[in-house]
């Protein structure tokens, strides 16, 4: 019972995995544009009003774009995220359900 | 998330968490999530968002990285207790007991097609958004002897990795897979497509389907609950992915893969996804048979269209009772006849995350859809995502619709 055999390990092969960089940080967000994208996963946009309503309420000298992103939750939205490229200090992707 | 991240070569991607679910929580509940603290490190969740947004990157965070990863083709030798240990530890099995795919019994495997060891069979991967893994003949093959497949249908068992389809997605909604066999080879293995077909009835029913969700989840990198595998309830379809050849002998109509390009002298597998929902039914009255019909086109989600898994007997009736002499014509029929007010289809959650971008996108014909007046009877379905499918023994009626999405039909003997 105690005799050793041998198997095959029964994964596929991973593909390799290069790091990419994140995005520049801003050192402070006052005056500078924030984006809040929701990305339509199930109320997702409720939440991002709420998050609009705290920089609202808590941080009115960030400038907040609220937008959805064009296409189901899988899929790239390349003309919003050159926009953001362009015109935000950052983003808040809401991902989830 | 963070195995997401990492997949897509983001692993410092900088996350904060409110509470889940979000779905059907009020504004007011939300923006005490909002004001709340991060379910993950309990600091306050916006302090963690702007602290994301603005804290300076470390040398971690932007040096660059490559990571490299890799299968070994063996496991390391151990008694056979430590290596079943080992399979369930690893989730490489399906909680059943499996066959351990030791050397000769691979070896055997591999003699069921003529092709190498080393020829890659396709990429898979567990849903559209996570990276695609690859693999060989040989590594189908251990997947295979896991599943206590014969090498005959080892052909068969080719031809669904083939597909690229995934038996086992990792979906929040705990989709299965379906499998259907047409064609000689279901006489050569001695497949089933009479009683009990779509039961635990039959050697190589039952375990070309559990191959086919074994392959699945150990060659597209796993199904790991909360890393790979995401579906709040899961589903019992998946142990054996309603895996069945048509009865192609009894049915009145076009076999399935003739249907889609291939000669009645040749085999093939068909794989549909989504399974998820299924209504059911006891023959067509004479009365009301299309009423009944479509309330179980009703019964279904709107965005799972309907293959009709029919017995014989029922497959005869279509034919009595609404004259339908092809599929194509009740496929027709289901069409015009699954229809529901506009306003009501595209209330449904998942129209409006997977159908309405679309529409807005102006992608037809769900644009056109969209101008109709809330009232207006549109059709549930496209055309093209009906199906008809004959199995059964013919001892009643019984008939079924499984809300499914056709992945496409592989043939088989181009891997014998």
């Amino acid at each position: 019972m105690d005799t050793k055999i041998r198997v095959h390990n029964p994964m596929g092969y991973p593909p390799q995995i290069a790091q990419k960089p994140l995005a520049p940080r801003a050192d402070d967000l006052t005056g500078k544009t924030v984006y809040l994208v929701d990305c339509r996963f199930d109320d997702g946009d409720i939440l991002i009003e709420q998050m609009a309503n705290w920089f609202h309420d808590n941080r009115p000298d960030v400038n907040i774009e609220v937008r959805r992103k064009s296409g189901v939750y899988t899929e790239r939205d390349e003309t919003l995220y050159a926009e953001i490229q362009q015109k935000g200090a950052g983003a808040v992707m809401a991902v989830g359900h | 998330m963070r195995a997401s991240t990492l997949q897509q070569g983001i692993p410092y991607l900088r996350h904060a968490f409110v509470p889940q679910p979000v779905m059907g929580r009020t504004p007011d509940q939300l923006r005490a999530y909002v004001d709340g603290p991060d379910d993950v490190t309990g600091r306050p969740f916006m302090s963690e968002v702007i602290n994301a947004l603005t804290r300076p990157q470390s040398a971690q965070e932007t040096r660059p990285q490559t990571f490299e990863r890799s299968t070994p083709r063996f496991v390391e030798p151990d008694t056979e207790e430590n290596l079943r240990q080992l399979f369930l530890d690893k989730r490489w099995t399906d909680m059943l007991p499996i066959i351990l795919p030791t050397e000769e019994r691979v070896a055997a495997m591999l003699k069921g097609s003529s092709r190498s060891p080393d020829t890659v069979v396709g990429q898979m991967r567990p849903t559209s958004t996570r990276e695609a893994w690859e693999y060989t003949v040989e590594k189908v093959a251990v997947n295979a002897v896991m599943a206590g497949a014969r090498p005959e249908y080892f052909p068969v068992i080719l031809a669904l990795a083939a597909t690229g389809a995934s038996a086992r997605a990792s979906t929040t909604s705990s989709a299965a897979s379906m499998a259907v066999v047409n064609g000689p080879i279901r006489h050569e293995i001695e497949m089933n497509w009479g009683i009990g077909a779509m039961g635990p009835y039959n050697h190589a029913n039952a375990t070309i389907g559990r191959a086919f969700g074994l392959l699945s989840q150990n060659l597209q990198g796993g199904s790991v609950p909360e890393v790979t595998y995401l579906g709040s309830q899961g589903n019992n379809y998946a142990y054996n992915s309603v895996t069945f050849a048509e009865n192609e002998e009894r049915s009145p109509w076009t076999p399935f893969h003739v249907q889609h390009g291939f000669r009645a002298a040749e085999s093939a597998v068909s794989v549909f996804g989504g399974c998820r929902s299924t209504a059911f039914n006891l023959g067509l009255r004479a009365r009301h048979w299309q009423d009944h019909v479509r309330n179980m086109l009703r019964g279904l989600n709107p965005h799972n269209p309907p293959t009709f898994v029919l017995d014989p007997i029922t497959a005869q009736q279509f034919i009595d009772r609404g004259s339908f002499d092809s599929k194509e014509k009740l496929i027709q029929w289901v069409h015009d006849n699954a229809t529901m007010p506009a306003s009501v289809y595209w209330d449904y959650q998942l129209i409006e995350n997977y159908v309405y971008p679309h529409a807005l996108n102006g992608i037809e014909p769900y644009a056109s859809k969209l101008q109709a007046a809330s009232d207006e009877l549109i059709p549930i379905y496209q055309l093209e995502d009906i199906h008809v499918v004959v199995v059964g023994g013919e001892t009643n009626g019984y008939w079924r619709i499984m809300g499914c999405n056709y992945h496409g039909t592989t043939s088989v003997d181009e891997w014998r």
